[in-house]
């Protein structure tokens, strides 16, 4: 069953031990920065009034990413995680193109550069059955905003907190419906909706990678027809040249024929 | 036999410079990385190599697929003398597509993995396939055109020659395909390309206007080969493809505007913004200055309005496929790309490298003369074949 994260921004206290876990865990070079990058999978984006929203890698259910890599260097796990495959990687960046989110980011300053995003700790700790490093730093050490387990129990707890304290909570599980659900998810404050807090809120509830389906999928059955028609177009007009040669010797036939008779 | 002297012109030293920046921002892409070479970055990552080297490059390249297409499947004889030379462009567009990749792919010695490492829902995918294997059908093409001069080749050549019309139609699907994915690969991003250049037909524009660009740039390289060579394609039909640009040009004008009318777009035409200059100046090159041209019959005589029309014709080309790629992509990303010097210097020097590649081509395999080997002309074994 796939695995969800829940951040209940709430209780956030922005203390930062998310970002700091994922460094250790990951092994990524340098401080805390302030931007995602290839050296910071996940940062808290402080917004005015005190209110931190954490920005992640959102795991999608059908990543627009692993749709549009060409080779499948990024993939979805049956566990949740969209994790990434650096062998099989040719550069490409059309991953960073694709992401709604904004997520994959690049090793600019290396000559052999890695596309680098949160995997959600699949081979360290999700793969094993183990809560992401960031969580259990959230619950053990920090305030305690990040939850981790089943996608179906996350959205579950999500939807018990908007119900039963609907003055503290705006009516809405980022993530649930978001380009087709993901396996992130947000609720907010009833004063701070998403819209307020920078989330797209634009996006539609149909999964992006569909749009790309519904035209190469349409190939098997355009290239038959495609195939005949110009092949047929071919025939037909090169018949002509042969119908009018034909016929022009027969002209050619007639004259001679009635200048014998004159003879 | 002594060397020619080699002269220095104007031209070759500008040439020459562009080659020499090129070798140094070469050296220093491979060397120290994208992110010191280029300007692109987290939010700009695809810039002028994608835009102008592979998106603009291949749709340039269109000529092969349009014009022998016009030759040999829709039996227009007439134009049978500008195949040679426009299918070398589309064999050393395409050839030239494939290598400028390279300095674009972080991991370029892995570029083999999009032909094994499969991915159905990936338009890359698909474009990668499609090139890969139009690159093989055009060097089947231009083989057959080209080396029947040499004798040991002959054989060859003419099993080459009786299978063309296989090419040509295997060619046109191919193209069909991948001219179409170019355009496909933006579907994928409604949120993050401007509204003017965002619609659900993209696929189907990319396909349509990349025929008018293999007219425009059949008409541009004939004009700098007379320009250049004295090589003469007849005016009366280079004429004609404007005629058909203009055609495809203002067909896909109707279309693209009923779009922006029918989904409420037409306010982003007239706010004034850097997006809308953008059309407009698009939209100017690309359809309204060759429709002008082609309808004033004066300047359609001479061989510089012909060539005007086919230039404006391309730029425009070029403008739509960087406004899509760079321009409304821009808008979301919210970020100000201008490409290094090497980033420029880099697409100048595979632009110098076409023209010499073509002119020393043209000389070499004489493409500019029409048929005179011994064996039968391709026409004739089209017919027989019937």
């Amino acid at each position: 069953m796939p695995k969800a994260m829940l951040v209940d921004i709430t209780e956030c206290v922005g203390c930062g031990v998310c970002s700091e876990a994922c460094k250790t865990e990951q092994k990524l070079p340098g401080d805390v920065g302030e931007k995602r990058d290839y050296a910071n999978y996940t940062v808290l984006r402080q917004e005015e009034d005190e209110t931190y929203v954490r920005e992640l890698c959102m795991h999608c259910t059908d990543p627009s990413c692993a749709s549009a890599c060409p080779v499948k260097a990024l993939h979805k796990t049956p566990e949740g995680p969209v994790v990434y495959d650096f062998d099989l990687c040719i550069g490409c960046r059309y991953c960073m193109i694709a992401c709604p989110f904004n997520v994959p980011k690049y090793e600019w300053h290396k000559p052999i550069p890695k596309i680098r995003k949160c995997v959600m700790c699949y081979d360290t700790r999700v793969k094993k059955g183990l809560p992401t490093a960031c969580t259990q730093a959230c619950q053990e050490e920090g305030g305690g905003a990040t939850y981790f387990g089943e996608r179906e129990e996350m959205l579950a707890e999500a939807h018990r907190r908007i119900k039963e304290n609907p003055d503290t909570y705006a009516p809405h599980v980022y993530g649930e419906h978001e380009v087709g659900g993901t396996n992130v998810l947000f609720i907010t404050a009833k004063d701070r909706p998403f819209d307020s807090l920078h989330f797209n809120t634009k996006l539609p509830e149909e999964a992006l990678p569909e749009l790309t389906r519904q035209i190469l999928y349409k190939i098997p059955v355009i290239v038959p027809v495609w195939a005949t028609f110009l092949t047929g177009m071919w025939w037909l007009n090169n018949r002509k040249v042969e119908v009018d040669e034909n016929e022009g010797s027969k002209e050619i036939r007639d004259t001679k024929e009635g200048e014998g008779e004159n003879d | 036999m002594t060397k020619p002297k080699f002269k220095f012109t104007f031209w070759r030293v500008v040439a020459a410079l562009i080659l020499i920046a090129g070798a140094v921002a070469t050296f220093q892409r491979f060397v120290y990385g994208l992110g010191y070479a280029t300007n692109l970055s987290d939010e700009f990552p695809w810039g002028l190599w994608i835009g102008v080297d592979v998106i603009s490059g291949v749709g340039l390249a269109a000529g092969g697929f349009t014009i022998t297409a016009i030759v040999y499947i829709f039996n227009l004889k007439k134009y049978h003398c500008i195949v040679k030379p426009t299918v070398l462009t589309a064999f050393m567009g395409y050839a030239l597509v494939g290598t400028a990749l390279l300095w674009d792919l972080g991991k370029y010695y892995d570029i083999w993995h999009a032909l094994v490492f499969w991915n159905h829902d990936s338009a890359m995918f698909e474009l990668a396939m499609c090139v890969a294997t139009y690159l093989g059908v055009l060097a089947l093409e231009f083989s057959s055109i080209a080396l029947g001069k040499f004798k040991w080749l002959r054989k060859p050549v003419k099993f080459l020659k009786k299978g063309y019309i296989v090419l040509v139609i295997l060619g046109v699907l191919i193209s069909t395909l991948h001219q179409s994915s170019l355009g496909t690969l933006y579907e994928l991003v409604p949120q993050k390309l401007h509204p003017l250049w965002y619609s659900e037909l993209l696929p189907y524009y990319f396909f349509f206007t990349a025929i008018g660009a293999g007219l425009s740039m059949t008409v541009v390289e004939s004009y700098l080969s007379w320009r250049g060579m004295g090589h003469e394609a007849p005016l009366p039909v280079l004429a004609n493809l404007i005629r058909g640009l203009v055609v495809i040009q203002l067909t896909f004008f109707v279309a693209m505007f009923e779009g922006l009318v029918v989904s409420h777009k037409l306010g982003y035409l007239v706010n004034g913004s850097f997006e809308s200059g953008m059309w407009w100046l698009e939209m100017a090159l690309w359809v309204f200055i060759p429709t002008i041209i082609a309808f004033r019959k004066k300047w359609m005589l001479t061989r510089f309005g012909v060539f005007a029309a086919g230039f404006s014709g391309m730029l425009g080309f070029l403008m739509n496929r960087l406004n899509v790629s760079m321009t409304a992509f821009q808008w979301s990303a919210k970020v100000k790309y201008i490409p290094t010097w090497q980033e420029v210097s880099v697409t100048a020097s595979f632009v110098v490298v076409s023209f010499i590649i073509f002119a020393y081509a043209v000389k070499y395999f004489k493409l500019f003369h029409e048929e005179d080997d011994p064996f039968e002309s391709i026409e004739d074994s089209a017919v027989k074949a019937v």
